[in-house]
């Protein structure tokens, strides 16, 4: 129970504003203590970020409103979205293997075609 | 009949509004606790503190860590997690069996989150995402059933044991009390800790838990 209260707190306009405030001013003021966060301090700005970037994509329109109304579709968008981007970056790191590939090959720099 | 309708709404109202009050009195709550890294309460009329362990203490922590598992390695009533899976396989419980059964379960929670968000992403009817939603609820309650029956069947396992000692002795270690306004530390040593009223010891415990491990 204590996750859900924590997830609902993070998740209040006020809090998230705050947030998205001290993070633009490079300053977090969000704690009494500045530093040595404990767990629950640790966790919370988890829930911080994982909200700010789930309102991001809510208002860039790359996911529906509903995602916000459970925490089971929240986690689910998110798992979703970390994916597509690993799979983004290995697609990325496969291209660049293959530039690698060509330019060792017998001492002769030969450059791939580029994608069109 | 009308008159029975009514109240039935009305104490619909009645209980919205104080399961909203609830859930307003226990955001505020956590806001609390995660205000500082320590925790401050009363017990009894006596001011207590829960804090993080400082490098000190955590040198401390090793020491009575590396003991306790020394002597735990001595006793020989207490195996260690592999030997006791060894043993439990040959009273035919088969506990790889029942990872694999967990891993299983965790893979198929995760292909479902995958197509719910999607699904989400693309935008469709309420009904398709209910149905993953109801069945990422129906598989996360057996994975849920298995850790916990892992849970119980490694129970008494050398690592469980030192586990629990080392949250016992965090408990101990970062537990203050004040007096004539000054922090200081609330017990001499363990067992004086552990030798306390339960509640005492469980609040203290629960408290370090939301610091150190959550």
């Amino acid at each position: 129970m204590l996750d859900t209260y924590l997830r609902k707190l993070a998740k209040r306009t006020e809090i998230l504003n705050l947030f998205t405030a001290a993070k633009d001013m490079h300053c977090f003021e969000l704690f009494e203590n500045k530093k040595d966060l404990s767990k629950l301090q640790d966790s919370f700005l988890s829930y911080l970020y994982f909200y700010s970037s789930l309102n991001n994509d809510v208002s860039a329109r790359r996911v529906s409103e509903k995602v916000l109304l459970d925490e089971i579709f929240e986690n689910a968008y998110a798992y979703y979205r970390n994916n597509v981007k690993e799979e983004k970056l290995e697609i990325e790191s496969n291209k660049q293997r293959t530039i690698q590939g060509v330019f060792s090959k017998d001492n002769t720099i030969k450059f791939p075609k580029e994608d069109k | 009949m009308d008159q029975i309708k009514k109240e039935a709404l009305h104490n619909e109202e009645v209980k919205k509004i104080l399961d909203e009050m609830q859930e307003t009195y226990q955001i505020d709550k956590v806001q609390d606790l995660i205000r500082d890294n320590k925790i401050e309460f009363s017990y009894e009329d006596r001011e207590y503190r829960v804090r993080l362990l400082n490098a000190k203490e955590k040198d401390e922590l090793d020491m009575v860590r590396r003991r306790k598992f020394g002597q735990l390695l001595k006793d020989k009533d207490i195996l260690l997690e592999k030997d006791l899976i060894i043993a439990y396989q040959e009273k035919g419980i088969d506990i790889e069996d029942l990872d694999s059964k967990i891993k299983n379960l965790n893979a198929q929670i995760e292909a479902q989150n995958y197509k719910l968000g999607e699904a989400l992403a693309k935008s469709p009817g309420d009904s398709i995402l209910n149905t993953y939603k109801k069945e990422i609820i129906n598989l996360t309650y057996k994975l849920h059933e298995l850790t916990i029956q892992r849970g119980h069947l490694l129970e008494y396992s050398l690592e469980n044991h030192l586990q629990n000692f080392i949250a016992q002795a965090i408990s101990y270690l970062c537990l203050d009390i004040k007096v004539e306004d000054k922090w200081v530390r609330a017990f001499g040593t363990l067992d004086d800790f552990m030798s306390q009223d339960d509640r005492l010891v469980n609040l203290v415990a629960l408290y370090s838990l939301y610091l150190h491990y959550r």
